[in-house]
């Protein structure tokens, strides 16, 4: 796959460096991995803060419409 | 009387001179562009008129030896401290956006942050295929973050990875956020079905109490920054632009973050950007596989995150499928990815309304920009010295 991707490229700026493909593709799992690890992370912290406020954020709502 | 004519002289006896003059071209393409078709006036235009100051000949705005005497130039100077030092210019306009950023839309509804993280994948692979057509990996790395479709995370990464297309890659960054409602249309299209694009979502936001708010800006930069400490910087600065807007305390210093603060900085940030569009840096073949590059970049986040919406949507009982469009609003492009969003729903079914849900995955995709920005700083300059470069 590899060989045909560089094949196929080959190249506009001059021959593809095989260890430098294969950081690219180390870069994209790792890149990816990472986001989404943060992502979850933060959409936990979201869901925790979320039901601790409950009230605070009920009560907020009623006053904000009392008003 | 010669000295009248020294800097038409060098124009044309210079190999270069075509170059300089095919510069005024482009800087009048990109005012032009600024002007009358409103493609992101406030930074193409000062990119435009400072491509013509920084190509005239001994041109007193960059630094350059005149007459035997090194002469200081302001342009050369702004970028040199705004820039080049601490990246300050692209920052402190991260300030300015998180004042103007409401996660209200996000919090509500955080399933949002997948679709921010899935729509990071263009960056990736513009990386990989950067690489497949000879770019060095600094310089792919560099265009990859086009993709974050957010100007200042492009021109801090590829400053701080000493790319040598920072000028081009900031043209493209901003050119193609202009475009993104045109491009995403395009792509959501070739990649989804009438019947997917009409699929409803009803929104029934969960009330987000004013801890919440407050907590949140604090919270995700220390899991930002514990995760991948290069992004700090990035995230910080945003979450301390949020942080001053929903503190409740601090209105007037908000304003000014959203107002005159992120003002002030793009007039400079543009202009400052083009003492990087000299003719000897920009007109070469390079230019054009980046632009070329940045448009695979938007092209393949938008997707991304519509097929991962479609992935999610195999595990997901009828009635809580998710539009797979919402995806698309994944990128950082805020908030024209979550109008075109919103336009898209309504062409396919006039009661389809979903802004809030787009606007969520929205400004998730500025979270998620800025972590993709942070773990490539993080990443690169080892995997550049495990390759000896």
């Amino acid at each position: 796959m590899l060989r045909f991707a560089k094949d196929l490229f080959q190249s506009a700026l001059g021959a593809v460096n095989d260890a430098t493909l294969m950081q690219a593709l180390k870069l994209m799992l790792y890149g990816m991995a990472g986001i989404f690890v943060v992502m979850v992370l933060i959409y936990l912290v979201i869901l925790l803060l979320n039901k601790t406020t409950e009230k605070e954020a009920r009560k907020e709502k009623e006053e904000a419409k009392k008003n | 009387m010669d000295f009248l004519l020294d800097g038409i002289k060098a124009l044309f006896s210079s190999a270069d001179g075509w170059k300089m003059i095919l510069m005024w071209v482009i800087g009048g393409l990109l005012i032009w562009l600024a002007i009358k078709k409103d493609f992101e006036p406030a930074l193409l235009l000062p990119m435009g008129f400072g491509a013509i100051l920084v190509n005239i000949p001994f041109s007193g705005v960059l630094d350059q030896v005149v007459g035997g005497e090194e002469a200081a130039g302001i342009l050369q100077w702004l970028f040199d401290i705004g820039i080049k030092a601490s990246e300050a210019f692209p920052l402190l306009l991260f300030v300015g956006i998180g004042a103007m950023i409401d996660f209200g839309p996000l919090l509500s509804n955080p399933k949002m942050l997948l679709f921010g993280g899935a729509a990071q994948f263009g960056i990736f692979f513009t990386v990989l295929m950067a690489v497949l057509l000879g770019f060095p990996l600094k310089d792919a790395a560099s265009i990859g973050i086009i993709g974050a479709a957010d100007g200042p995370t492009s021109i801090l990464v590829s400053q701080v990875l000493k790319s040598n297309y920072i000028g081009a890659i900031a043209v493209a960054a901003y050119s193609y956020m202009a475009l993104v409602p045109i491009i995403q249309p395009l792509a959501i299209k070739a990649v989804t079905t009438k019947k997917e694009r009409s699929i409803r979502m009803p929104y029934n936001p969960q009330s987000v109490s004013r801890t919440t708010r407050i907590l949140f800006p604090i919270i995700v930069t220390l899991i930002a920054g514990l995760i991948a400490p290069a992004s700090v910087a990035l995230v910080g600065f945003l979450m301390f632009g949020n942080l001053i807007r929903e503190c409740g305390k601090l209105e007037s210093l908000s304003q000014t973050a959203q107002g005159p603060l992120a003002n002030l900085i793009t007039i400079f940030l543009g202009i400052t950007i083009s003492a990087s569009m000299k003719a000897e840096q920009f007109v070469r073949w390079e230019t054009l596989l980046i632009m070329a590059l940045g448009l695979v970049a938007f092209v393949i986040d938008t997707m991304g995150g519509v097929m991962f919406a479609k992935l999610l949507n195999l595990f997901l009982p009828k009635g809580k499928k998710i539009n797979p469009m919402v995806g698309g609003a994944g990128i950082s492009a805020f908030p024209m990815s979550a109008r075109v969003i919103q336009k898209m729903a309504l062409k396919e079914d006039k009661q389809n309304h979903l802004l809030m849900h787009a606007v969520g995955a929205n400004v998730a995709g500025q979270i998620g920009s800025v972590i993709a920005g942070g773990i490539i700083l993080a990443l690169v300059p080892d995997m550049l010295r495990l390759l000896g470069a």
